[in-house]
């Protein structure tokens, strides 16, 4: 028996991510169940024509259950991620810009670090995000200004039809890894409540070839432990035409930072302790002709940073620091539709920073409080079944400081009439403002920054073509270009300490490729996804110290990253591979490729397993292995990451 | 179904083509040359990258050859390379932030030993075959290594952190430059401190003139430091009563003085200031001062005209001067070689943030700035 709860879900699964089934198209039969084919028409929202977005979908969030958002981006989008190692800081490069250019937001709050700028993907856990959005460039100014390279949207989806529900899994895998996942929830239609706890471990000593002290040995990582515990509890309400949700996410995480691979010293230990708390609620009126979405977070979070070495006499710290930020975080979104074809939209969002670092071996810290408000305009119109544009106005205030004005457009052209393919154009200008850090860390800080000016123009061609009932083929591609001006980065000036300015234009120019299909040859299943960036980001500085830097690609971005995942299902068992590549990254700005530059590493990753259903209680057992070829590589210079490894989960839901 | 394989395989193309690119380019295969006179190029390269490198340039052919440590060895010197010494044909590269002495033959680069298991070391100074210091940025001790048996033989109790040091007779006198402000004596024979003196804050460089005179540059630290902020100074002392016979302060605050080096013949001081402060402005550059002058040079003697000098070394035999550009700290640097008069005599490229320069004369007898 297939409840009306289960087709839908089937029919979901079948609209693969960016995809769209269109109307009048024939849904695809699923190899076990046989529904009745209908007709599905999937609108979407107006104001998301025009952008480029990309969604990794329910089975890659699935296959990634045990990882961090690190992982899942590094394997299935094109954004890259810079590891210092397995569980250890992970940053983005969107598009080539840097790790504080991609915005990130939870359920509409910022989870970028007020004083780095940054976000660190290690510690985000798959298993707490329903969805994850990718805006790239300009068409994320949409939700947010601020990044320069794109934006990631994590959100919470709840079980509306759920009455009581749970699951507990766990994982075990090399290296002492241990992870423990549970999530319990349900209510009535009106009113949900969820709680998922995570506990991951790993005493991380993997072996690798230590190529860096001559020895050319294989060698047992060290120091290199890591914990996190999260919590995550939601609830749901909806009534008539409103809905309100509450978020409250706690984490503790602490971290060792093994030394690099040439150390052979007397002793270091290195790490870091974070602890974050983030808290939002959202209120949402659904109105005839009106959307009205208020919402209000705080996030809180903390960092000791501890270095020290042996010495004869004894332990010498070196750095013992702690910083702390709390952030509340308030916006208003109001759409107001005009008729059929136009959609008005005003967002007005401002954060309140406050941040405090101290260190008590050095005594350098600041204490820094900062106001950003953001208010924006849109109109968005369908002139036709082919054409659809926006136009947003954006102004943003950091302090005392006013933004440049920051206008983007998009146009997207369906010159069939129907999404089988469509052509997007987006341009726009964005604006990043420096981090407090940037700003107030001493020394070097710098309070006389001015924000980072992006330019961004991106222009994709989208196919999805249904070859015949089984087949299903989805591809796009973008060109895209971004200069960013003002770019600060830290480079050593007065008293030899590093100083922050704005110091470079970077142009970073190039395609990416997308690809999803899904072949059903019954009663086999195949689902393919693929990507591959090709980013080509320069410092173009005319001012430059010294010319040969000029036109250099920047470090730690690749030119070429792709990937590709192969997933097929039949009966109670699914299998995926998938290789992932990252090319070659200079490792300084002078662009030698000698001993300056990472060598490209190609990854294979595989996965099977087995759903089978006990005591009324829906089952997975999956084995999985990474790097199954034992590859060295390394994505940070002269920091050692896992060779082959394997994981075993079950989990147990009902 | 032929038509979807062609579509798929169409599709994959791309993604193949730049998985089977994967490959580790080559090293820089130039020869390396193996006696003669020449200098050593220490590229500290950037902290925590671990990407320093060792470059070595013959003035007699004008060449210079980049990364001989890495080309002979296939393996880096590690995590900042602060400083090189020399002991008749053995190299000691002392790798700071690895914690680790590589001792290296000099005429072949080869790797020979690592001295492990050391704290934070800066700087070797030789006292005899089986005898050499390390000084050490956090520790408050000297390291006694046995520079032949390539072990660490001990250790003296200084009380605080050691920069460079300084052979005078049968003293040696070191520097205490991370939040110190004084200079050690220290007994060779019995590896025992005899005295402190206290000299302007973090004292980082010491040389000693023709008449066994000391001269130390202070750099004050910085605004916002610990050990608080000073005028920074050159010191004159008499070894002998280990007293300051004279103290030269410098006429800014921020000016931060570094890498104070004399010539062969030991009658004339060079020193690089104003070199962070204001690099294209007019007084950065390298100042060059006779021992026996009663007041600091008011103009340099070489002009930065908007290089960042970072390093600077005096050839002990003919006091040609070489002083390093590091650019912008994170592309490969500039060497630019100099007379003793201050006629420009060669440019060449060296690797990232060049900070010392360790002179293989005809004779091999040696000295590391």
């Amino acid at each position: 028996m297939i409840t009306p709860r289960l087709k839908i879900g089937f029919l979901c699964f079948g609209l693969l991510a960016g995809g769209r089934i269109m109307a009048g198209d024939p849904v695809p039969q699923d190899s076990t169940h046989h529904i009745k084919a209908v007709s599905i028409t999937r609108q979407r929202p107006l104001v998301d024509y025009g952008v480029q977005k990309t969604e990794p979908d329910s089975l890659i969030l699935e296959e990634s259950l045990l990882c961090s958002l690190s992982e899942l981006l590094a394997r299935h989008s094109t954004v890259f991620i810079k590891s210092y190692g397995s569980g250890s800081l992970a940053t983005s490069s969107f598009r080539g810009t840097s790790a504080s250019h991609t915005r990130v937001e939870w359920n509409g709050i910022p989870l970028n670090d007020p004083m780095l700028g940054q976000a660190d993907f290690s510690l985000i856990p798959v298993y707490f995000l329903d969805r994850v959005s990718l805006y790239y460039g300009s068409g994320s100014m949409l939700h947010a200004s601020g990044g320069l390279g794109g934006s990631i949207h994590l959100s919470s989806v709840p079980q509306w039809h759920e009455s009581f529900y749970g699951e507990i899994i766990q994982g075990a895998g090399s290296f002492d890894t241990y992870r423990t996942m549970t999530a319990f929830g349900g209510g009535s239609p009106h009113l949900q409540f969820r709680i998922r706890a995570i506990h991951d471990q790993s005493e991380n000593d993997f072996r690798f070839l230590n190529t860096a002290n001559g020895t050319w040995e294989r060698e047992q990582q060290h120091s290199a432990r890591y914990r996190l515990d999260g919590i995550l509890g939601e609830a749901h309400f909806r009534q008539g035409n409103h809905k309100v949700a509450a978020s409250l996410w706690m984490q503790d995480a602490t971290r060792n930072l093994p030394p690099i691979m040439s150390y052979e010293g007397k002793g270091r230990k290195e790490f870091r302790a974070d602890r974050q708390m983030m808290a939002n609620i959202r209120w949402n009126y659904y109105g005839r002709v009106i959307l009205s979405r208020f919402t209000s977070g705080y996030t809180q979070t903390g960092l000791r940073y501890f270095l020290g070495e042996e010495t004869d006499e004894g332990f010498h710290v070196t750095s013992d620091s702690e910083s702390n930020t709390r952030t509340l975080h308030n916006q208003y979104t109001l759409e107001a539709g005009i008729g059929e074809s136009t959609l008005l939209r005003g967002t007005l969002r401002n954060s309140l920073q406050r941040a405090e670092t101290a260190d008590e071996q050095t005594l350098a810290g600041y204490s820094a409080i900062r106001s950003e408000t953001e208010a924006g305009i849109s109109i968005h119109h369908r002139f036709n079944e082919m054409l659809t544009s926006y136009l947003l106005l954006k102004e943003s205030l950091a302090g005392r400081e006013f933004s440049p004005f920051m206008p983007s457009a998009g146009v997207e052209f369906l010159p069939l009439g129907k999404e089988s393919l469509a052509l997007k154009l987006n341009v726009g200008k964005n604006t990043h403002y420096p981090t407090l850090n940037d700003l107030h860390w001493i020394p070097g800080g710098n309070p006389d920054l001015r924000p980072e000016k992006g330019l961004a123009m991106d222009l994709t061609a989208a196919f999805s073509q249904r070859l015949d009932s089984s087949v299903t083929i989805h591809s796009a591609i973008t060109g895209f270009m971004t200069r960013v001006n003002d770019w600060i980065i830290w480079q050593p000036g007065e008293f030899g300490y590093w100083q922050a300015g704005n110091i470079r234009e970077v142009l970073s120019r190039g395609f990416e490729y997308n690809l999803i299909t899904r072949m059903i040859f019954h009663p086999l299943k195949m689902d393919l996804y693929g990507n591959y960036s090709f980013t080509w980001t320069t410092d173009e500085t005319t001012e430059t110290v010294g010319e040969p830097e000029r036109g250099n690609q920047l470090i730690y971005i690749p030119v070429h990253k792709g990937s590709l995942t192969v997933f097929l299902s039949w009966s109670r068992y699914r299998f995926s591979y998938g290789p992932d590549f990252v090319g070659e990254r200079f490792t300084t700005s002078a662009g030698n490729p000698t001993l300056h530059s990472l060598p490209g590493y190609l990854l294979h990753n595989v996965s099977g397993a087995l759903t089978f259903r006990v005591w009324k209680t829906d089952g997975e057992l999956r084995l999985r292995a990474d790097n199954l070829l034992n590859a060295d590589y390394q994505s940070v210079l002269w920091r050692p990451m896992p060779g082959r490894s394997f994981t075993v989960l079950l989990k147990l839901s009902f | 179904m032929r038509t979807l394989s062609r579509l798929f395989i169409a599709a994959l193309f791309p993604v193949f083509i730049l998985m089977n690119r994967q490959c580790e380019e080559p090293a820089d295969g130039k020869p390396a040359p193996v006696a003669g006179k020449g200098v050593f190029i220490c590229n500290e390269g950037n902290f925590m990258f671990g990407n320093s490198s060792l470059s070595f340039y013959r003035p007699d052919s004008l060449k210079v050859y980049n990364q001989v440590f890495f080309n002979a060895n296939i393996f880096p010197p590690g995590d900042v390379l602060q400083s090189m010494t020399l002991l008749d044909s053995m190299a000691y590269l002392v790798i700071n932030n690895s914690g680790k002495i590589l001792v290296m033959n000099a005429g072949t680069f080869r790797h020979v030993a690592t001295i492990s298991g050391l704290g934070s070391p800066r700087f070797i100074e030789i006292v005899d075959q089986h005898k050499a210091y390390v000084s050490n940025l956090h520790a408050r001790s000297i390291t006694i290594i046995d520079p032949l048996s390539f072990e660490i033989t001990g250790t003296i109790d200084v009380g605080g952190t050691t920069e460079q040091m300084v052979r005078h007779g049968e003293a040696l006198f070191a520097t205490g430059w991370s939040m110190n402000n004084q200079v050690y004596k220290i007994d060779a024979g019995t590896d025992t401190v005899i005295d402190s003196l206290t000299v302007a804050l973090q004292p980082n460089s010491i040389v000693a003139d023709r008449n066994g005179v000391l001269w130390v540059l202070s750099d004050g630290a910085y605004q916002g430091a610990p050990c608080g902020w000073e005028w920074p100074a050159l010191s004159k002392i008499d070894p002998e009563s280990f007293s300051v016979m004279e103290k030269f302060t410098f006429p800014e605050k921020n000016l931060s003085p570094i890498r104070l080096s004399v010539n062969g013949t030991g009658d004339t001081i060079y020193f690089i200031s104003h070199g962070w402060t204001n690099a294209s402005g007019s007084g950065s550059g390298v100042y060059r001062m006779s021992v026996d002058a009663v007041r600091l040079p008011e103009e340099p003697f070489i002009r930065a005209e908007g290089r960042l000098f970072y390093g600077l070394g005096v050839d002990p035999e003919c006091s040609d001067i070489y002083v390093s550009d590091a650019m912008d700290y994170l592309q490969p640097g500039l060497v630019y070689r100099y007379s003793a008069s201050g006629n420009p005599l060669d440019t060449f490229g060296v690797d990232i943030a060049p900070g010392s320069f360790c002179f293989r004369n005809h004779s091999d007898r040696t000295a590391g700035t």
